[in-house]
């Protein structure tokens, strides 16, 4: 081992460095906002949409859906700015629950059809599912913020 | 290649604040770009240029320009498996300064 020449307090306030550099590149790198809400109101369209069993709501749900994903992919391309995320078991399992939800309350939203002139209904689900979807992806992308940022991961996780 | 916790060992070149900065910065992805690290770190970007030119003769760090469908090429820059682990070496020795009485808790910056 190499001989440090350094007081507990200068390796104190090296290690302050480090946290606050990490933190700022995290912070600096995280995905805008506005990106995850294209997707939420991609899938929350097309819930609503769905719901109203029709050939042009379903249609017009997979259209919106399409142009959200197409719209994110390439809108997106300059804010990717880090490549690397936390792949252990927890951060996996997070996703897996992020998913899970936004699935479940798709296919629990969409399984009931609205009678005529219940037109609120398509309303609400895709205003809700909007609204869900979003809170989850970001909650998930702040997850991998938090967890990148405090260093709490194992390197060989880092894919 | 080891999947234990990393050897304290005390870096010269990246005990440098600015470097220091750099290299856990890096730690936290597996590329970054140029414009986001010197964002983050808030330097120039000539000094950025000479810190990452001093890690890169080292072999520690490796840079990439890569083409882009509109617009300059973006540079891409990445810790070699050498400067990770002298990054997480030189965290570790840094821990162990701070709590000289013995191996403790587990401590998230050398992980990373």
């Amino acid at each position: 081992m190499s001989e440090s020449p350094l007081s507990s307090e200068q390796a104190e306030a090296d290690l302050a460095r480090v946290a606050a550099a990490r933190v700022a590149v995290v912070t600096a790198t995280r995905r805008p906002a506005w990106l995850d809400a294209i997707i939420a109101v991609g899938i929350g369209g097309l819930a609503g949409l769905f719901t109203t069993r029709t050939a042009w709501g379903m249609g017009a749900g997979a259209a919106l859906f399409v142009l959200g994903v197409a719209a994110v992919l390439w809108l997106g391309r300059p804010y990717v700015r880090r490549r690397g995320r936390v792949v252990d078991g927890r951060a996996i399992g997070t996703q897996a629950v992020v998913n899970a939800i936004t699935i479940g309350l798709f296919s629990a939203a969409t399984a009931l059809a609205p009678r005529p002139g219940e037109g609120w209904y398509s309303i609400v689900i895709g205003l809700g599912l909007t609204l869900v979807t979003f809170v989850l992806i970001r909650w998930e992308d702040g997850y991998q913020a938090r967890r990148l940022a405090a260093g709490d991961y194992h390197r060989y996780d880092l894919l | 290649m080891s999947w234990g916790a990393p050897t304290p060992r005390f870096d010269e070149l990246i005990h440098a604040p600015v470097r220091l900065r750099i290299a856990a910065a890096l730690a936290t992805s597996t590329a970054l770009e140029f414009s986001a690290l010197q964002e983050a770190l808030g330097i120039s970007v000539s000094l950025l240029s000479k810190h990452l030119r001093l890690l890169g003769d080292a072999g520690y760090v490796a840079l990439e320009k890569r083409a882009q469908p509109f617009g300059r090429p973006r540079t891409w820059i990445s810790l070699t498996r050498d400067g990770r682990n002298a990054y997480l070496g030189h965290v570790a020795a840094l821990e162990q300064l701070t709590r000289p009485s013995g191996p403790g808790g587990h401590a998230g910056g050398t992980t990373g």
